[in-house]
């Protein structure tokens, strides 16, 4: 059972403070917790902060990390920076999104895996390159793409 | 801070130490292209309009936040520099959606006149079709994100001169967008509709919602009683949305709106003084239900409602305040309130068909005509509130030379204005007006001020206060006034209101009454004014404002003839049952 996303913000801001450098610990908190920021933790971040709506939702819609939409299971996060589109990124995205039968940015509808891209991950040297969940997968290709789509619950 | 020499395009300059190359460059007179930067905003960098060559840096400098140093040498428009600006001018236009003719600001745009000084006129950075529009709408202002540069002054005006910041970038890199929470209408957040964004925006992306249309459609149509009226600020800044030198043009303005082809011209300068009549005798009552009968429900400080941005502001951030907000309605909707009763009834005219427009600094106005309960008249009280500008394009499209017409007066029943109704334009000028009048009706006396000015309520700075003390002796029924000291404020600018309400709401305010205009200058930067705006240009239309005021003949609200004439015939007394029915209104909490 989720906690309600009034009290993740409450114990987030005891942890971190109300000032505006704990606006991302906060985020990540709340991101971790629900898989998504739901507005009604928006909103609460905000009041906490002493900040507009706009603001933390400005904050949110940076980073392609955290999001405003309920997401599945399993998250996949597919980089299509630079080094990893140069690297077959586009294949590889493009083989996931055959495989779930959805896009980037949509979960499936059984709520198993939601398929993101990303900016950057740090994994230049190996890409292409995705996070799936917390684990980050290198070099990949089409097969090896598949087989660990397979794996997930 | 010393002065310090710089050299700038060869010349040397003697600046203050500390100052940006931008502002050296103004000094020395030599004029660098900007659009993100704005005089009354903080510095961004983002736009790199304003790139200059210093003499031994490897990249160009962004003159607008790089601070000078000693013995600097700047090149303002060497090689580097045209071309460098050439190529930002570009790639800001390949995304720009620039249909021009089509466009609100079209001459009266930073982007294309710039494209038209860099004589940019093929563009090889177009590889992808032009955005298409996507218009979005609201009461006041409308947005068209495919003309957005990125600049951020409406976020920065939002946040900064507002504290409202219902516009954020959102996204990040080439998909980043201004937009809003959950990238809502601006119908859906806690926008107060002032249009201060609107007229810092560089380019057409945030524009009025025009009643051009329907304005003139009212006028075409035979069986149409078409009603203008005009608010203070108008009359000093439409010349310079013609293009003419700012200065007041209250006469040329009434023979330029008679020349549409409109029924009647009345002034909102006359619903003003109405104001003061009303809300003054609202601040002795409030007063003595305090000081006399120790009613505690009484809510002081008593706080102005003409500003519709403002109590906009107030319903959304501090609603427990609302109870001290004036139940006066503003002069606009006031003036509609009485168009299709008191002088449908003195020119015999069916209300029903009686069109109310009126002319506006503002924005927020459009909102505030379409409340719900701003048709206490049995009708909508006003149809349609055109902007300055809006007015101004309808003189040029009318074909009327501005500059050569000749004056003419106001109508009459609703046209007589004083000098009071005229200062409602100008920050501080509602306090000074409520005063003048205020203060005689309690004393017997006129307002010890020199020339009836009261100097502590002008001027620019964001609050001001001031104190008076009533003498010892006051007109009949007014004894218990007698010696209390009045304490005032008067804000302008939402930021500045912000700073107000949370002293009020904390309880450390012990002002009696408040005057909040919800934009930087008041009425006079409006969000409905010509654009652009700046400290200067606000300045010389606040002189143009105390240059009317000086040179009317009556000065005091309840001087005006036609105020005395309406009291007498049609609302009887001050606060009297018709008041409460035409003139008074109600707030509400919004989210």
């Amino acid at each position: 059972m989720n906690r309600n996303p009034r009290e993740i913000v409450s114990d987030a801001v005891a942890r971190f403070g109300s000032g505006r450098e704990a606006v991302i610990q906060i985020l990540t908190e709340i991101n971790r917790e629900l898989s998504y920021i739901p507005e009604e933790a928006i909103v609460a971040v905000a009041g906490a902060i002493g900040v507009s709506n706009a603001e933390i939702y400005s904050v949110i819609s940076f980073y392609s990390f955290f999001s405003t939409e309920p997401r599945g299971r399993n998250i996949i996060r597919l980089c299509t920076t630079i080094s990893c589109q140069m690297n077959g990124s586009g294949e590889i995205l493009k083989t996931i999104e055959a495989e779930l039968g959805i896009k980037a940015g949509d979960t499936t509808p059984d709520g198993r895996i939601t398929l993101e891209t990303t900016s950057c991950i740090g994994l230049c040297d190996q890409a292409p390159a995705m996070m799936v969940n917390d684990t980050p997968h290198t070099r990949l290709t089409p097969d090896e793409t598949r087989r660990i789509i397979a794996g997930l619950e | 801070m010393p002065n310090i020499s710089v050299k700038i395009n060869g010349i040397i300059t003697s600046v203050r130490e500390g100052v940006t190359i931008l502002d050296a460059c103004g000094t020395a007179g030599v004029d660098i292209p900007t659009l993100c930067y704005h005089p009354d905003l903080s510095l961004a960098g983002n736009c790199r309009m304003c790139l200059v060559e210093v003499e031994g840096w490897r990249t160009l400098a962004i003159a607008c936040v790089t601070p000078v140093t000693p013995n600097m040498a700047v090149l303002t428009h060497s090689k580097k520099v045209r071309h460098a600006r050439r190529t930002v001018l570009k790639l800001l236009l390949a995304s720009h959606n620039a249909n021009c003719s089509e466009c609100e600001r079209n001459k009266n745009c930073e982007l294309q006149e710039l494209a038209e000084k860099h004589n940019i006129t093929n563009n090889e950075y177009q590889t992808s079709p032009k955005p298409e529009s996507i218009e979005e709408v609201s009461p006041g202002i409308m947005r068209d994100n495919s003309r957005c540069i990125l600049c951020t002054r409406c976020v920065r005006t939002c946040e900064e001169l507002q504290s409202v910041a219902v516009i954020k970038p959102v996204g990040r890199s080439s998909s980043v967008t201004i937009s809003t929470f959950m990238d809502r209408s601006l119908n859906d957040v806690p926008c107060t509709q002032c249009g201060q964004c609107v007229i810092r925006c560089p380019t057409g992306a945030l524009f009025e919602t025009s009643e051009i249309r329907p304005v003139w459609e009212a006028i075409e149509n035979p069986d149409k009683f078409v009603v203008f009226q005009t608010a203070p600020a108008v009359r000093v800044g439409l010349a310079e949305a013609l293009g003419l030198p700012i200065d007041r043009s209250t006469g040329q303005m009434v023979a330029a709106i008679r020349g549409l082809g409109v029924d009647r011209v009345l002034d909102t300068d006359f619903t003003a003084d109405l104001t003061i009549i009303e809300e003054g005798h609202e601040l002795i009552s409030r007063l003595k239900g305090a000081l006399v009968d120790n009613d505690e429900s009484v809510a002081l400080p008593m706080m102005t409602s003409c500003s519709p941005g403002w109590i906009k502001f107030i319903e959304h951030k501090y609603p427990e305040l609302l109870p001290n907000v004036s139940t006066c309605k503003s002069p606009q909707q006031m003036f509609g309130a009485l168009a299709k009763t008191y002088l449908a009834g003195k020119e015999v005219i069916d209300p029903a068909s009686i069109v109310s427009v009126s002319v506006m600094p503002c924005t927020a106005k459009k909102f505030e005509k379409e409340r719900p309960e701003m048709r206490d008249s049995g009708y909508k009280d006003v149809d349609y509130v055109l902007t300055t500008r809006e007015l101004a394009r309808m003189i040029d499209e009318a074909g009327i030379d501005f500059e050569k017409i000749e004056e003419e007066k106001f109508d009459r029943w609703m046209g007589d204005s004083t000098g009071a109704g005229v200062i409602f334009g100008a920050t501080g000028g509602v306090m000074e007006a409520a005063l003048r009048t205020a203060y005689e009706i309690v004393s017997g006396h006129e307002i010890p001020f020199d020339g009836l000015n009261v100097e502590p309520v002008r001027g620019m700075e964001g609050i001001k206060e001031a104190a008076i003390t009533m003498p010892e002796k006051m007109a009949t029924g007014f004894e218990f006034l007698a010696g209390v000291t009045l304490k005032v404020a008067v804000a302008h600018g939402l930021a500045n209101a912000k700073i107000l309400m949370d002293k009020v709401r904390a309880g450390e305010a012990d002002y009696h009454f408040i005057e909040i205009m919800a934009c930087p200058g008041g009425c006079l930067g409006g969000g409905g004014q010509p654009i652009p705006t700046s400290p200067e240009i606000r300045q010389k239309r606040t002189e143009s404002i105390y240059a009317e005021d000086a040179a009317l003949h009556f000065r005091k609200s309840h001087a005006n003839p036609e105020i005395q004439l309406l009291y007498a015939e049609f609302l009887k007394e001050p606060l009297g049952q018709k008041s409460h029915e035409l003139l008074h209104t109600h707030y509400i909490k919004r989210d």
